[in-house]
């Protein structure tokens, strides 16, 4: 690929039927019943690309996103070129958006988004890990944000800044050399707990945010991190209440 | 014009004003305890870390929040009397037009400027429910309204006039620091450049009482900071007066780094901490 690619791909379930549309390199993928596969072709992102996917859950349905495989991001031609892709989510009913983990490789600059409007009593699930570098490097540069509202209403509005080659960021006052950082976000009426735990390889902590919904985020290396996330993965029942806020 | 700073900001900077800042350590003692800090320069890498993210988002809400209340013209005090004899002003201070970057046509009234929100009342739930929202540790948020509580009750009594009546009984600290610069006659880059003084000063200070650090060298460390960051509080600045103008909270900043955030829930869940944060 010697341009950047401008794409975006929808998907939706309403009234009972699964719909969806994508171009390259971008490509969607129905696995099941209510189960689509986003698919990059052709490698990338290089910097410059701007990728987006629409998903739209209407009321009393559910959809789980995956993705076929680990998303590597290289540079682009031009030095310092952002990559981003975009995932903008309505959910009325269930969402769930569980990628493989995204590796942002030297020198690239690394723009994820996920944008959440859910309605009251919907739920949904985020959980991704990102990873600094291929083996022997220090990484590239990463913004990640999530910015979630329910019933109108902010719940989470944050962007974790991550940068290899950065000192202030990848020190103790960054990820303390951690080369993985994974994040479970629950939205909706799963438990507003507060947990968290260390060992040498992985340190983490699950926090109620203000509202229906929890955040936990790991930092260490890239095993312990997905061993993290793989424990906390798994829904929690529906219908336990949550904290209502800390006003 | 000639820039001259509103004396009474050199109050808000003081860590004597009682807020109840001193029982913070700016997150650093949850990285103490791992033995992650031994000396000045780990200090110095934790507020590298801090400042341009957390930092910058409480700094640009403070000046949001500075930005909110604002000194409208029709207040400037009458230069002569009801029977139409001039009258010099009984204020011997420069008036507020002179501080430096200060809106012109502020009252000179003894007391200093009353202040009111500029168009109408500031919807303050929104700007409150914002930082929440961009606070994702629980421990955190409480820390913030507690010291937000505190520094509420000071300013009220220091400054009488300051309209923070609509920020509710435990508001975010930034807001309180926004509109206690204001009440102070200073400017949006005055509230984020005290939200930054603070989180480093609370930083630097926590060091010295945790590890018996030398309290020169981390002066050096704090008066670094400052100057190393001083882009961030521009920064902060103009995002916090570009969201108030257009009175829209969504358009404050959101970064932060992940272990420091983590490290802040353990902390929480620990016992025998000398720190609340």
């Amino acid at each position: 690929m010697t341009t950047a690619s401008v794409a975006s791909a929808r998907v939706s379930v309403r009234d009972g039927r699964l719909t969806w549309a994508s171009t390259p390199p971008v490509v969607l993928r129905r696995t099941g019943p209510r189960q689509v596969h986003v698919i990059a072709v052709g490698g990338g992102p290089l910097g410059g690309d701007q990728l987006r996917l629409t998903v739209d859950v209407g009321p009393g349905e559910q959809l789980t996103v995956h993705s076929a495989a680990a998303t590597v991001v290289q540079p682009g031609r031009e030095p310092g070129a952002v990559a981003s892709f975009a995932v903008e989510a309505t959910v009325a009913g269930e969402f769930v958006w569980r990628p493989e983990p995204t590796v942002v490789c030297d020198r690239a600059v690394w723009a994820p988004s996920i944008s959440l409007h859910v309605a009251g009593g919907a739920r949904a699930q985020v959980l991704e890990q990102l990873v600094l570098g291929r083996a022997g490097q220090r990484g590239g540069r990463c913004s990640s944000s999530m910015s979630v509202a329910v019933d109108g209403r902010p719940l989470l509005a944050t962007t974790t800044v991550l940068d290899g080659a950065d000192p202030g960021l990848s020190g103790i006052g960054g990820t303390a050399g951690g080369r993985s950082v994974g994040t479970v976000l629950e939205v909706g009426d799963a438990p507003g707990t507060e947990d968290g735990g260390e060992d040498g390889d992985v340190t983490w902590a699950r926090t109620p945010l203000d509202g229906p919904g929890s955040l936990l985020s790991a930092v260490g290396t890239v095993r312990g991190v997905a061993r993290v996330l793989g424990a906390n993965a798994e829904r929690t029942p529906a219908g336990v209440a949550t904290g209502s806020g800390d006003r | 014009m000639t820039l001259v700073v509103a004396p009474e900001l050199w109050l808000l900077a003081d860590s004597r004003l009682p807020t109840g800042g001193h029982a913070h350590s700016g997150g650093i003692e949850a990285a103490v305890r791992r033995g992650l800090v031994t000396g000045p320069d780990d200090v110095a890498a934790w507020l590298a870390g801090r400042v341009p993210t957390a930092g910058l988002v409480t700094a640009a809400a403070a000046a949001a929040a500075c930005a909110l209340v604002t000194v409208p013209v029709e207040r400037r005090a009458p230069s002569v009397d009801l029977l139409g004899h001039g009258r010099p002003s009984p204020d011997p201070r420069p008036s507020p037009a002179t501080w430096r970057g200060a809106p012109t046509g502020g009252s000179t009234e003894r007391g200093g400027p009353s202040l009111e929100s500029g168009d109408g009342d500031v919807d303050w739930a929104r700007w409150d429910a914002a930082i929440s929202a961009r606070t994702p540790v629980a421990a955190l948020r409480d820390v913030s309204r507690q010291q937000g509580r505190a520094m509420l009750r000071t300013v009220r009594a220091a400054w009488p006039h300051a309209p923070v009546d609509g920020l509710g009984a435990r508001p975010h600290q930034a807001l309180v620091l926004g509109v206690a610069t204001r009440a102070a006659g200073g400017t949006p880059h005055d509230a984020a450049a005290l939200a930054v003084h603070h989180l480093t000063g609370q930083v630097c200070s926590a060091a010295v009482r945790l590890l018996g650090l030398d309290p020169l060298a981390l002066a050096g460390v704090h008066a670094r900071a400052l100057a190393a960051h001083g882009p961030v509080v521009g920064t902060a600045a103009e995002a916090g007066t570009a969201a108030a103008a257009a009175r829209d909270p969504d358009l404050l900043p959101t970064a932060t780094t992940p272990w420091p955030e983590v490290l802040a829930v353990l902390h929480a869940r620990s016992e025998g901490a000398l720190f609340a944060s």
